[in-house]
């Protein structure tokens, strides 16, 4: 709760300080906001009792852990975006300050003990989002994305409003805990449960991008400039997943007869069509934005199997490793001088800058999930634990891994193959080999440690 | 638990509220369409027929300024009108109710010094 406290107050703070028009003390401040908050999370993270409680907010020690992933994601993205950002020196403590508002939203959201203080951290989340989609006035890609994500998602939000409603209706209380305890008690559940429960997955799943509910997210994430384009794949992703499994797994768990049917399916979908259309693409952001549309549906087998506590420590390495690579990726998107982000431009990106291109070719294989890397780790532990249970789903899946990796091999070997052309790569900002060690540090070695 | 729970008979009423506005609606529409005159002639298709002459492209670009103005009133109305159920409940409320309300106001003294100082009310610039 303190750490919320803070990075609000940091928001604000950053928010005034842009009014000085100098970038580097707007970073100063955003980042110790985060740094502070990020170590408040790590010093209570064992007696989390110490938290200050409020009736919709718990911060037990697994919220503390979301937490501090959300903090350490938008640390980094701040960190790697500064070079962006600081082009318009009005406007870049306002940009960092919206980051700051935006996390504040997602720590609520893997906190919440009721619907109520769910629904205003998801608000607080994405309104600051929709708002940097936009960033980059003078071009008609971003403006499309920022209306496009704001109309589709303030719709998903109505739809997620009124299955709150129905849901409210049939139990007759906000509170997770109580809900939990309505399904299991009663035997006929009523059916304004179900309906309410289907509005609020379809709004879940469009939040996180699965197939039926994924149109809007490849058009945003190639219009957004690149920083929130990793905030939205990192940090908003992950809040709305451990969201998603909060609900689904604890509060609407003795339900799972009924959505259990409809998650493997939009699963298999999600996981064949990002990938088959991933095959197809040209273009850097639209890639991500696809593959991360089959990572989608990689995540949501850990929602499927949730009958273990276990699984949201799964689900949280998967999104953790995810996340690391999606900073990497786009932190390397930044660097691309032209306004069409296309794969080619990458060319030749791992014998100019050798770094860069090691890291970013790190960042491909672990989500490729090739072994002794990160990313394989939250794999394998999501597919382990659902393979119980979906045998079948998990070898769609691990077909699935065996397409993704043609594609990410191939942008490796575009990285690697020599540029006869005029480079389109910029000189990296020296924040970017700090964000890219802590990164590739990460990849490297978090499979062995948090596992 | 029995107060809780409710029956699929008590939105009964709900269906019918339904039935009669989606009704009402669909009716009115074909209703109109078949017992309504149809006069057709340059004039009556006019965007407004009865107004003053239309003239020019709608679509042109208009000054945000009072947009922001707009937005920004609508804004710390919106702070006022969160005064009167306050102020009903002044007195139960006691000094924790005052001290909330202190703070919420702070927050938004916060916002209008932003505004102010960022130099979104400045008409002329």
């Amino acid at each position: 709760m303190d750490a919320l406290i803070i990075l609000f107050a940091s928001g604000i703070l950053t928010m005034f300080i842009s009014l000085l028009k100098k970038p580097v003390l707007s970073l100063i401040t955003a980042s110790a906001g985060l740094f502070i908050a990020g170590s408040l999370l790590v010093l209570n993270f064992d007696h989390p009792l110490n938290f200050i409680k409020y009736e919709g907010l718990i911060f037990d020690s697994a919220s503390v852990l979301f937490s501090l992933t959300i903090v350490v994601f938008t640390l980094l993205l701040t960190l790697s975006g500064y070079a962006y950002f600081s082009k318009e020196k009005d406007h870049t403590g306002d940009y960092m300050a919206l980051m700051l508002f935006s996390a504040t939203g997602a720590l609520c959201m893997v906190s919440f003990s009721d619907l109520f203080m769910f629904f205003i951290g998801l608000e607080i989340l994405s309104i600051p989002v929709y708002v940097l989609a936009g960033t980059k006035k003078k071009d008609l890609r971003s403006t499309e994305a920022s209306i496009k994500y704001f109309f589709t998602g303030a719709f998903a939000t109505g739809v997620l409003l009124f299955g709150i409603a129905m849901i409210y209706g049939a139990t007759g209380t906000f509170k997770i805990a109580e809900i939990e305890a309505f399904i299991n008690t009663n035997d006929t559940l009523p059916s304004f449960l179900h309906v309410g429960i289907l509005l609020m997955l379809a709004s879940f799943l469009f939040k996180v991008g699965a197939v039926p509910f994924h149109f809007w997210s490849p058009d945003v994430y190639e219009g957004s400039p690149s920083v929130m384009t990793g905030y939205m794949a990192a940090v908003v992703k992950f809040a709305g997943f451990i969201a998603f499994f909060k609900l689904f797994s604890v509060a609407f768990g003795g339900a799972s007869d009924y959505w259990a049917p409809i998650l493997i399916v939009v699963a298999i979908a999600s996981m064949f069509l990002g990938n088959l259309s991933a095959i197809q693409q040209t273009q850097f952001k639209r890639l991500i934005a696809y593959s991360s549309i089959t990572h989608v549906g990689y995540a949501l087998l850990a929602i499927l199997s949730f009958n273990s506590l276990l699984n949201v420590q799964s689900l949280w390495i998967y999104l953790f490793s995810y996340g690391f690579s999606i900073v990497v990726l786009l932190s390397v998107s930044m660097l691309i001088k032209q306004e069409d982000d296309s794969i080619a431009s990458l060319k030749g990106l791992a014998r100019k800058y050798p770094f860069i291109g090691f890291v970013a070719i790190l960042a491909l294989l672990s989500m490729a999930g090739i072994p002794p890397l990160f990313g394989f780790f939250g794999k394998y532990m999501v597919f382990s634990r659902a393979f119980g249970a979906y045998p079948m789903l998990v070898i769609i899946a691990i077909i699935n891994s065996g397409i993704g990796i043609y594609y990410y091999l191939r942008t490796i070997i575009v990285m690697l193959s020599e540029n006869d052309q005029e480079s389109m790569i910029k000189t990296p900002h020296v924040l970017h080999y700090l964000v890219l060690s802590i990164c590739a540090i990460a990849l490297m070695v978090g499979g062995f440690v948090f596992v | 638990m029995e107060s809780t729970v409710s029956s699929s008979a008590d939105y009964f009423p709900l269906v019918i509220q339904a039935v009669v506005a989606l009704g009402f609606v669909i009716t009115t529409l074909i209703v109109t369409h078949l017992w309504g005159p149809k006069i057709k002639s340059k004039t009556k298709n006019e965007n407004w027929e009865c107004g003053v002459e239309s003239e020019g492209n709608a679509r042109f670009p208009v000054s945000v300024r009072y947009f922001m103005t707009a937005i920004l009133f609508v804004l710390f109305d919106v702070e006022v009108i969160f005064f009167y159920p306050y102020a009903v409940n002044f007195k139960a409320l006691q000094l924790e109710g005052l001290l909330a309300v202190i703070l919420f106001v702070v927050f938004f003294l916060i916002g209008f010094l932003y505004v102010f100082k960022k130099g979104a009310l400045e008409w002329e610039k």
